[in-house]
């Protein structure tokens, strides 16, 4: 999946849901190609396997037990990386609890909005703003968020997921034009990469059929289709790079 | 394939992916300019070939890809970087300047296609970038002819995306900010923005002109085998000036 060419050497990242799936790709991907990678999560074991892979492969990384969301968790994060590595040159805010198919007019829906908005939202600018001062005096950064193309799109029945992940775009275009002159770059991604929850709702939705249509490539995404796009947006090669929506979904969405 | 390739973001693009060790077609108008790209590929041990063409000719372009096969195969990437630009305010824009304009900008970029895409059908693998630009997407002053083209190529670009899909073919673009090339030097020297250009840069994010290694590397990552779930979309390489 890596070229291997160390784009990334020198460079501490920290990357948010690393446990599995995407998030898991985008720090194995950091790894290899130099980066010293805090990997978040909640379940531990998952978080511990993912940095004995990445330690197995030559890399560096170290498993912090993190809730997105939780500000307590979000400092001890930051902290880590600077008392072990000094630095914290990306961030990768991947984490997100979201919640199932809901109808607006149910009455859980706001309760359901708050899960997203706390653990994607909340927990992406969290981890901004506690990253922010040590990037403006390092010279600079690049954060890259995740949104989703359902927020575009506005599927019904996703109202909580696709309003938290739009606000999270509209978080990454402010952040990059007040962060631009001091060399913190922000982009957002949006990644398809089915999850075996994402393809059990598609089929047993029977939407999975109309769904594949959607998308010009012609098959779902996987957790390593998306790494490279976060490794090319963490590197210098992005440098004048800020402020954009980059789809990784084979074609779905086109902004 | 590069075209526009004798200079500025063309230019880098094509050293860029000689680098990186693919043989580039060095397109160009200009011929001067395309053999200098070219020797200075060849000289830093890369493969290049010099092409001249008007990309908005057919006949043209037809022969420049029948060398570039001969020379080294099938043509699997294309860069649509070929365009001019030209500044002047709406009221005054003749139907030949507009006409110009969209030959060589988007009916070019419609023609290189065209003629390179039986290799990528053939191999069921290819890459295509079409390079738009900012105004397209802001609107540009005294730039409507050429912001309308652009326009063009980015909705070219996802059509393609849609159609070519499923054959493995992958299409996007790079949408150029205020970029140090020597047409945007041109301008700069003929004083012909409306207002100071440093004024303009001085109101974006990343305020500097971005420069045309920072294009050429948008353009190689979609080049790619990293980059290959990624089709129609638009990037962005403008220092955070439209997002």
């Amino acid at each position: 999946m890596s070229s291997g060419l160390n784009r990334l050497a020198g460079k501490v990242a920290i990357v948010t849901g690393a446990g599995q799936g995407i998030g898991e790709a985008i720090a194995t991907g950091y790894a290899a190609e130099g980066a010293k990678v805090i990997v978040t999560g909640r379940t531990k074991s998952k978080l511990e396997d993912v940095v004995g892979r990445i330690e197995a492969a030559g890399g560096t990384a170290l498993a912090i037990e993190a809730l997105a969301g939780n500000r307590e968790h979000a400092e001890l994060t930051v902290n880590r990386a600077l008392s072990e590595w000094g630095r914290v040159d990306a961030l990768v805010n991947n984490a997100h609890t979201f919640t199932d198919y809901l109808p607006i007019e149910d009455a859980k829906m706001e309760a359901n909005c708050n899960v997203d908005f706390q653990s994607a939202f909340f927990g992406s600018l969290q981890l901004m703003q506690l990253c922010y001062p040590h990037m403006v005096k390092q010279g600079g950064g690049s954060i890259i968020n995740m949104g989703t193309g359902f927020s575009i799109r506005c599927e019904p029945g996703f109202l909580a997921y696709a309003a938290s992940k739009e606000a999270i775009r509209a978080l990454t275009k402010t952040a990059a034009r007040e962060w631009g002159k001091q060399k913190i770059r922000v982009n957002t991604i949006l990644p398809s990469a089915l999850t075996p929850k994402a393809i059990w709702y598609l089929q047993g939705s029977g939407t999975y059929d109309a769904e594949l249509a959607r998308v010009a490539l012609g098959r779902f995404g996987e957790p390593q289709d998306i790494a490279p796009t976060a490794i090319f947006l963490a590197s210098d090669e992005s440098y004048f790079v800020t402020g954009q929506t980059i789809g990784v979904e084979g074609g779905t969405t086109m902004l | 394939m590069v075209t526009g390739a004798g200079s500025g973001m063309g230019r880098a693009t094509a050293m860029r992916l000689a680098r990186e060790g693919r043989p580039v077609g060095v397109l160009d108008i200009d011929k001067a300019g395309a053999e200098a790209a070219a020797a200075e590929i060849t000289t830093g041990g890369g493969k290049a070939l010099a092409l001249v063409a008007d990309v908005s000719d057919r006949a043209q372009v037809e022969g420049a890809a029948a060398r570039l096969r001969d020379a080294f195969g099938p043509i699997t990437i294309l860069i649509n970087n070929a365009a001019l630009e030209n500044f002047c305010p709406f009221p005054d824009i003749t139907e030949d300047n507009w006409d110009r304009l969209m030959a060589v900008n988007l009916r070019g970029a419609y023609i290189l296609v065209q003629v390179v895409l039986p290799d990528m059908l053939e191999g069921g693998w290819g890459r295509i970038v079409n390079l738009s630009a900012i105004g397209a997407q802001t609107g540009a002053p005294n730039m409507v002819h050429y912001a309308a083209t652009k326009g063009g190529v980015i909705a070219m670009t996802r059509s393609l995306a849609v159609e070519l899909g499923p054959k493995g073919i992958t299409v996007n673009s790079v949408s150029p900010g205020f970029i140090d090339t020597p047409m945007a030097r041109r301008a700069i020297d003929g004083d012909l923005f409306p207002v100071p250009y440093e004024q303009i840069l001085a109101g974006y994010p990343i305020p500097r002109l971005g420069t045309a290694e920072e294009i050429a590397a948008a353009c190689c990552f979609f080049a790619s085998e990293d980059a290959g779930y990624i089709t129609g979309q638009l990037l962005g390489v403008n220092g955070g000036a439209a997002t």
